[in-house]
């Protein structure tokens, strides 16, 4: 990190504190601290949502993801609009109309006051885990990168989460969610006309796409179904609609984004503006790593990219066969590719399909020796399962970006963690003062008496995710965690708000017993198969309903929807 | 203590044809929450109704994944 790269990221970080706290004023109500007054504006909202979602390792990892697999991650997100159409047209007037601070709130008006705590519980389990390893993974790849220690990554993005989440409530969240998404647009533009600027002067864009094309990186669609595959369009349609169903439908994180909304509308309009701007977003994103994947046929990329493993690596006798036989395989795809270049200029379609050949046959030695490498980490006492890919982009900014620049995507970083993070804290908190405080352990106090609360409720869950980040390291792989921590509970929780939306005989004792059987289907499938888990929620809402419908078949409960539940063997009466 | 639901409300929920998919009106009679305020929603600021601006947003998800599978196509 130069000067200028300091310079550019102390003003960033510095200029969304300070705005955030500035649009935050007058948050001195519960209302207003939990839920901005309902005053926000569509885009403020669109934003929010966007910046909440897309957490750092979104980026840092999505485009190492493009650089060694393509651009297939994209299906991921096909589920996405559908699950904007369905939650527009659902839960958002739904949610309004009952002028509700959480989304399990709706619940105990629905079914009862059970079954809002159970999915409040769940929420917080589920979100609490996350929350530590939003902070964890960014702070764990800037650390590595810039040669800070992991603590004062992870503090610093933590303390700066917390001051602004603390004293501005959600308002602060909000407007400092717009300036980081625009940092992070900004950046992320900045990213891939650098990218393109280093390439060979003869190297053109449309080569460079034609390159990534023909090492097939630019498989966008794969209609091929697989259960056990994650990424196909079929998993991105059905199992990636029940996913962002979940995530946008039942968590609070998602769902306090749109309840600040100023009317029904505008809540509807910052949904479907992601609905819209999602896709294309993923796609340019993924899209620059495979630019960067490109850019590294004509200048040697390092074995590995993570360079503390590689420095311990390059020390051992047996990495020097491996180092070889890279730098071989890597001056064969260079020959070939200028050749496949020249052809492709030259119009020559057979001598295009010959080069072709040579250059996946090259390409394919350097995968095989990056393999051998990473086994080579593990071999030698490194980390099980070693994989290098979330260090590949931001390897390639501190090395080959010139200076300012360099401070930017660093910003970015921070700022997306920041987004993420703080949109955790701050729903945390507020279920845990709405749902549990409130509602169960000390009701009726004054507005004043809530708000305190709340900030000490935020206070809390910031410096449990600080902590929790902590022990981030002995969590496992890290995408693998965050993916799969949010997909064993959210499946559950959908159920829950399918049967509170769509099944007016089931009551909060079907429920609340449907809730638990599909919580316990979840942890099957995680333990005991192989199923993806983009699977995992639509097997959990599947097993919450049947269970529900069956108990209510069973034992159908009498009395008018709305009343409180109760079942028929509940109304008869006692003997004595 | 939460309002008793309004019966009359509830038998015209009942009489309504079931909804389908989506059709907001219809759902919060489907999901029979008598006790929620009227709340009068603005249509939106384009195509007229909210059901038009839906199937936009899934004719846009058709035409991406056709624009996308294309794309894969022309570069495999």
């Amino acid at each position: 990190m130069r000067p200028l790269d300091w310079i550019v990221l102390v003003t960033s970080l510095v200029s969304i504190v300070a705005y955030g706290l500035y649009r935050s004023r007058g948050s001195d109500t519960v209302d207003r601290y939990l839920l901005a007054g309902r005053t926000m504006p569509w885009y403020a909202m669109a934003l929010s949502i966007m910046a909440t979602q897309a957490s750092a390792i979104t980026f840092i990892s999505t485009t190492g993801q493009s650089y060694v697999d393509g651009m297939r991650f994209v299906q991921f997100y096909f589920g996405l609009p559908i699950a904007m159409v369905i939650i527009c047209a659902t839960a958002v007037p739904l949610f309004h109309r009952a002028k509700v601070y959480t989304a399990y709130e709706y619940l105990e008006k629905r079914f009862d006051a059970k079954t809002r705590a159970l999915a409040s519980l769940i929420f917080l389990c589920q979100r609490g885990l996350s929350a530590g390893l939003t902070i964890y993974a960014p702070a764990l790849v800037l650390s590595v990168i810039l040669g800070w220690p992991e603590h004062l990554t992870t503090l610093l993005m933590g303390a700066t989460v917390v001051t602004y989440t603390v004293l501005g409530g959600i308002k602060a969240v909000t407007w400092s969610d717009v300036q980081q998404m625009c940092i992070i647009f900004v950046g992320l533009v900045v990213s891939l006309i650098t990218v393109m600027v280093l390439l060979p002067h003869t190297v053109s864009f449309g080569d460079a796409v034609f390159l990534a094309g023909a090492a097939g990186r630019l498989n966008a669609v794969t209609t091929t179904f697989d259960w056990n595959d994650r990424f196909n369009v079929w998993s991105g349609l059905f199992g990636g609609t029940f996913l962002f169903l979940s995530y946008f439908g039942c968590d609070q994180s998602q769902v306090q984004r749109y309840l600040t909304g100023r009317s029904i509308s505008q809540s509807r309009l910052g949904l479907l503006f992601n609905a819209v701007a999602k896709i294309p977003m993923q796609f340019f994103i993924l899209f620059i790593g495979t630019m960067v994947f490109v850019f590294y046929h004509f200048v040697q990329p390092p074995l590995l990219f993570q360079h503390t493993e590689l420095a311990r690596l390059e020390a051992r006798a047996e990495f020097h066969p491996v180092a070889e036989s890279y730098q071989q395989a890597f001056d064969a795809r260079r020959q070939a590719t200028l050749a496949l270049v020249d052809a492709h200029h030259h119009g020559d379609t057979a001598g295009e399909r010959r080069q072709i050949a040579q250059y996946r046959a090259a390409q394919k030695r350097i995968d095989q020796t990056r393999a051998e490498a990473a086994r080579l980490v593990e071999r030698t006492g490194g980390e099980k399962g070693f994989s290098d890919t979330n260090y590949i982009f931001l390897s390639f900014v501190t090395k080959y970006l010139p200076a300012g620049l360099v401070g930017l995507v660093i910003a970015v970083i921070f700022a997306a963690t920041m987004s993420a993070s703080s949109g955790e804290i701050n729903s945390l908190a507020t279920v845990t003062i709405v749902d549990l405080y409130r509602r169960h352990i000390r009701q009726g106090r004054s507005d004043h008496h809530y708000v305190v609360a709340s900030r000490m409720a935020t206070l809390f869950w910031g410096v449990y995710a600080v902590v929790f980040a902590g022990w981030g390291k002995r969590l496992g792989p890290l995408i693998v965690a965050v993916n799969v921590v949010g997909s064993l509970f959210y499946g559950s929780l959908l159920g829950c708000f399918v049967l509170a939306f769509g099944f007016r005989k089931v009551r909060g004792t079907a429920t609340f017993a449907g809730m638990l059987a599909g919580e316990a289907a979840i942890f099957w499938a995680f333990l005991f198969t192989n199923i993806s888990w983009l699977w995992y929620n639509v097997l959990g809402c599947a097993v919450v309903v049947g269970t529900a419908l069956t108990i209510t078949y069973l034992a159908p409960p009498t009395g008018e929807p709305g009343e409180p539940a109760q079942s028929a063997r509940e109304r008869t009466p006692q003997p004595g | 203590m939460p309002r008793p639901p309004d019966r009359g409300a509830l038998e015209t929920a009942r009489r309504l044809p079931r909804p389908i998919a989506c059709g907001e009106a219809a759902m919060c009679h489907y999901v029979l929450m008598p006790q929620l305020p009227p709340d009068p929603d603005e249509p939106p600021p384009f195509l007229g109704t909210w059901r038009r601006v839906y199937m936009a947003i899934l004719i846009y998800l058709g035409a991406i994944i056709a624009g996308f599978y294309l794309f894969t196509r022309a570069y495999r």
